[in-house]
């Protein structure tokens, strides 16, 4: 059995399902639409406040995507549009965002993730 | 009162800028007056900007006891703060209508919460020049004098002037806060500006006049003596 390809399809899968099977959309640059993929998704973090040391927590949505499901490659400033649920306990009403584009996602070859970073969007 | 209980200039000054400011905020923009901790970025959500404004340091170069009056150079901290989030056309997006080319269109258009916090705190530091250095507003709010030095009322009237050399400087953005799903652009500025302060010193708090002793006698009555025995009645002789 190839390790690595198991890890970066199954592995991640089997490990993406406990709690975290969020349904996600995704709008690419080229205008096409992706549906039905499952993400892991956090909805915040906590932090320490460098200033008082205080424990904070960061409204800082963090979805983690397989990277053998999507049908476009997402690089560092494209104009990407995520429709995901803002409560996990509601996955059925699904909200449209859009990358952070001043933020790289974090990706690796090896593992076969990529953490892409959804902004707070308005309608224009 | 006492005149250490009075506001001295820099005080009248700090209230005058306040109000002056808060006159044009509407819903341009917020105005705290006040030094404040940490704010979390929802806060600044819903109104997007706002501007704190407080009183934060001063000098008095020529001022020295043996003077009446001395020169008071103010400085007063602004301190601009933006958020924004980023912007599309949700509905094209939204829309099962639309098409890829639609989809394409509507992304393309998109703006990041970087490019419009940025012209965000621009419009705020226009809007603050505007206030402050628009010569109506020489005088921050504050009255000219007349010669017996009470405030003029009649603005075609002209006085003594309160404020003078009025200076907007040092503006400078922060580096971006990359916290959180909402984009928060800081930046500041300082208001420098002159003031005449008058020493008219304190009147230290005292029962008696300095100089003069006076002796208390306490004689308690006996209730044999007193006539209501129920109270207790003290005699006091006082003597210098």
């Amino acid at each position: 059995m190839d390790l690595r390809k198991h890890i970066a399809t199954d592995g991640i899968r089997l490990s993406m399902g406990s709690g975290f099977n969020i349904p996600i959309n995704l709008k690419y640059p080229s205008g096409e639409t992706q549906t039905g993929l499952i993400a892991q998704v956090l909805y915040d973090r906590f932090a320490e406040d460098p200033e008082t040391g205080d424990e904070i927590v960061i409204k800082e949505t963090r979805i983690s995507l397989i990277k053998a499901d999507l049908d476009e490659v997402i690089t560092a400033g494209d104009k990407l549009a995520i429709s995901y649920p803002l409560d996990p306990a509601n996955p059925t009403v699904l909200t449209t965002e859009m990358m952070d584009t001043d933020r790289a996602p974090i990706d690796g070859a090896s593992i076969g993730f990529i953490t892409i970073f959804p902004f707070t969007t308005e309608q224009i | 009162m006492s005149t250490i209980d009075t506001q001295m200039k820099f005080e009248e000054l700090r209230d005058s800028v306040e109000s002056l400011v808060k006159s044009f905020a509407s819903t341009r923009f917020r105005v705290v007056t006040e030094q404040k901790e940490s704010s979390g970025a929802e806060e600044h959500k819903d109104l997007k900007r706002s501007i704190q404004i407080f009183y934060e340091s001063g000098s008095f170069p020529d001022g020295t006891s043996s003077k009446r009056e001395s020169t008071h150079e103010i400085t007063f901290q602004i301190e601009y703060t933006a958020t924004a989030a980023a912007k599309v056309d949700l509905n094209a997006l939204n829309d099962p209508e639309s098409t890829a080319s639609d989809i394409l269109t509507a992304l393309a258009a998109s703006q990041g919460a970087g490019f419009t916090a940025n012209r965000s705190i621009d419009e705020l530091r226009r809007m603050i020049y505007q206030i402050i250095l628009d010569p109506v507003n020489s005088q921050l709010g504050m009255s000219e004098l007349d010669k017996n030095g009470a405030e003029i009322t009649d603005p075609l009237v002209c006085g003594a002037k309160q404020v003078s050399q009025v200076r907007l400087v040092n503006f400078r953005k922060n580096a971006p806060i990359a916290r959180g799903k909402i984009f928060v652009l800081t930046a500041s500025e300082q208001l420098t500006c002159q003031v005449t302060e008058i020493t008219e010193g304190a009147t230290p708090i005292a029962v008696a006049q300095p100089g003069i002793e006076l002796n208390h006698e306490f004689n308690t009555k006996s209730d044999a003596d007193d006539a209501d025995p129920a109270t207790f009645e003290i005699d006091v002789t006082t003597t210098e």
